[in-house]
């Protein structure tokens, strides 16, 4: 029987018994998506009353009133002290941080749930822009929350706090570059994540952070591994930034690993999932690293182009000038000289008005390699004089910049313009970088 | 291969719709109690007073988590899961579970919540059908009866067997679609 040229569902349903080929066998079902559309319903329903769950007895949908009273007297317990920790927490973090424990020591009424819960909060919001200080009130919670009564809370929810108090502090420690230290404190962490048994998620969240901290620490098999039981985490949680989170740290770890085709497979699945723009926008960023590694540099500069448009509509502008650094880095590879030198004039007084003395420092060493590279010698002296009184500004570590610098000096040997003297000048001045900071490249303009 | 065409198969049924995620812990917990019970009592087969513990454990690590959670219901379905598979280690459960155990990990396919709606509905929706209608669906869908068993069961033929799985299954259909339709 045909309704308006297709199938009803008497005669779909009697697919239901046949091997899945007699579909394509149908000439008319085989090319129908409507009926096949209805065919695909047909066969969930069939296969759900399959599922035991659906017959067996109903499961009371009454709310237990005990349950009930439980968890609204536990939320009320947190609202209140959550209330009264919002006053003591601006007592208590006035002032130098060197105060803070002594003061929280004074007032032991202040050790509530509630005052660990804002003193993560407050790290929280404190991190990004007063690490130590981060460090330090998260150290606090730690030591706050070990030290609550274990007869005032729910077993389970004061271990999980203890474990969300070490996440924070390990949080911190790895933002100020403390890594082995916010290792142990990971394992802190997990240690009472183990015993709650609905803190799976959390426990996600510190093994992304755990994947982060061991690829710097070059244990990228661990990693790896690390990242995929999170990404797994993420995925039924149904946390999709989360999971783009936890899928780009693995990728992450397969550039540092220069497994750069399966970071960038990786990469790509990211930017186009159903995740928030900033996850998308920094998966292009990253491809287009990767193409540049894999020395396909056309494609580098597109995806580059496409990151600094979306950084630039979600207002991350320090990204957004990152990415076009990488964009005249990619120039300059591309023997693009011009158009890098252009970008990089843009962007060092972008740096500066940023306050980004690091950046500004090293961006200066780019132009004056590509200076260096088209033979505009001249001009070398004047930015790398800018350079180093970034340099000096800013107490840069000898890591990055010095390979930077020893990059400038293998360039210049290979253009005949420097000279030992001037090696060793960099080298003093590397080691000791507060001294005669305007020599080093005066040397090299011989 | 297959469990894919499964999986394709399972995201063709509509899915109830959510609403609105109520503020309150105990209206959050009024309202997913039923689901999360689902999956604990009939997915991972924990009996109804442990698993309402396990509820309970779940509700109080979701208002401990200092982090904003995506999806509230996904997130519930997670920790019930997990905790559940928890319990069972606790127990050392030998016998046999579910499958779908450890639940898939492909953000793309469905989700365990929404394949719990749909057989809560679907259960509802067998509850509306007439008792003969039901123990048809049962012993063919269920027990995977042929249309002549079903027959001899309900002593009838085999070819008003046959109607009849074809019928019943039309109007359980039927009752989903309305019970899962938008309401203006």
């Amino acid at each position: 029987m045909m309704i308006e040229q297709h199938y009803d569902e008497e005669v779909l349903a009697e697919f239901l018994a046949e091997p899945r080929d007699a579909v394509s066998r149908d000439k008319h079902l085989a090319s129908c998506d409507i009926c096949l559309g209805s065919l695909d319903t047909l066969r969930a329903t069939a296969r759900t009353l399959k599922e035991p769950a659906v017959w067996g007895p109903s499961i009371s949908t009454a709310p237990r009133p005990e349950t009930l009273a439980f968890l609204r007297g536990v939320a009320k317990t947190m609202a209140d002290e959550d209330a009264t920790a919002a006053v003591w927490i601006k007592e208590l973090l006035a002032g130098p941080r060197e105060e803070w424990a002594a003061r929280l020591a004074e007032h032991p009424e202040w050790r509530t749930g509630g005052m660990v819960r804002r003193l993560l909060k407050a790290g929280d919001e404190a991190v990004a822009i007063a690490p130590l200080d981060a460090v330090t009130i998260t150290a606090i919670a730690v030591q706050l929350a070990e030290g609550l009564a274990e007869s005032a809370y729910p077993r389970t929810a004061l271990r999980h706090l203890r474990g969300l108090a070490h996440y924070d502090y390990g949080y911190a420690l790895w933002y100020t570059g403390a890594m082995r230290e916010a290792v142990e404190t990971l394992d802190s962490a997990n240690s009472h994540f183990d015993g709650v048994i609905a803190a799976e998620f959390d426990r996600g969240r510190a093994d992304l952070m755990r994947s982060m901290i061991y690829d710097v620490l070059e244990r990228r098999d661990e990693a790896l591994s690390i990242a995929n039981v999170a990404a797994a985490v993420f995925a039924r949680y149904e946390d999709n930034d989360r999971f783009a989170a936890a899928r780009s740290a693995s990728a992450i770890t397969l550039q540092s690993a220069q497994r750069i085709r399966e970071a960038l497979a990786i990469h790509a699945e990211v930017s186009v999932a159903s995740v928030s723009d900033r996850w998308k926008v920094s998966a292009i960023a990253n491809m287009a690293l990767c193409y540049r590694d894999l020395g396909d540099f056309s494609r580098a500069a597109d995806c580059l182009v496409r990151a600094i448009e979306g950084y630039e509509r979600l207002g991350m502008m320090t990204f957004r000038s990152k990415s076009r650094w990488a964009l005249a880095d990619v120039f300059a590879r591309q023997g693009k000289y011009e158009q890098a030198l252009s970008l990089y004039d843009e962007l060092r007084p972008e740096f500066e008005e940023c306050g980004m003395a690091n950046d500004v420092a090293m961006i200066s060493l780019d132009i004056a390699e590509t200076l260096l590279t088209i033979g505009r010698t001249d001009e070398i002296g004047e930015v790398c004089r800018k350079a180093m009184v970034y340099f000096v500004a800013s107490n840069l570590s000898q890591t990055e910049p010095a390979l930077r610098a020893l990059a400038y000096v293998q360039e210049a040997l290979v253009a005949g313009r420097v000279t030992p003297a001037a090696i060793r000048g960099i080298r003093a001045f590397l080691l000791a970088p507060t001294e005669e900071p305007v020599r080093l490249f005066a040397e090299i303009r011989q | 291969m297959e469990a894919l065409v499964e999986s394709e198969a399972l995201a063709s049924l509509p899915v109830p719709l959510p609403s609105p995620e109520p503020e309150d812990i105990g209206d959050l917990y009024i309202k997913h109690r039923p689901l999360l019970l689902h999956i604990a009592c009939r997915k991972f087969r924990v009996g109804e007073p442990d698993a309402e513990s396990l509820l309970q454990e779940v509700f109080l690590s979701f208002m401990t988590t200092t982090t904003k959670v995506e999806n509230i219901k996904a997130w519930l379905v997670a920790a019930m899961c997990n905790a559940s598979r928890h319990y069972w280690r606790g127990q050392g459960k030998t016998e046999s579970l579910p499958e779908n155990f450890d639940d898939h990990c492909d953000p793309k396919s469905r989700s365990i919540a929404d394949q719990v709606a749909i057989e809560i509905t679907l259960r509802q929706a067998l509850d509306y059908l007439q008792p003969r209608c039901r123990d048809t669906l049962f012993l063919h869908y269920f027990e995977g009866r042929s249309a002549v068993d079903v027959a001899k069961q309900l002593e009838t033929t085999a070819r008003y067997a046959e109607k009849l799985i074809h019928n019943c299954l039309k109007r359980v259909r039927e009752i989903y679609f309305s019970i899962t339709a938008v309401k203006r």
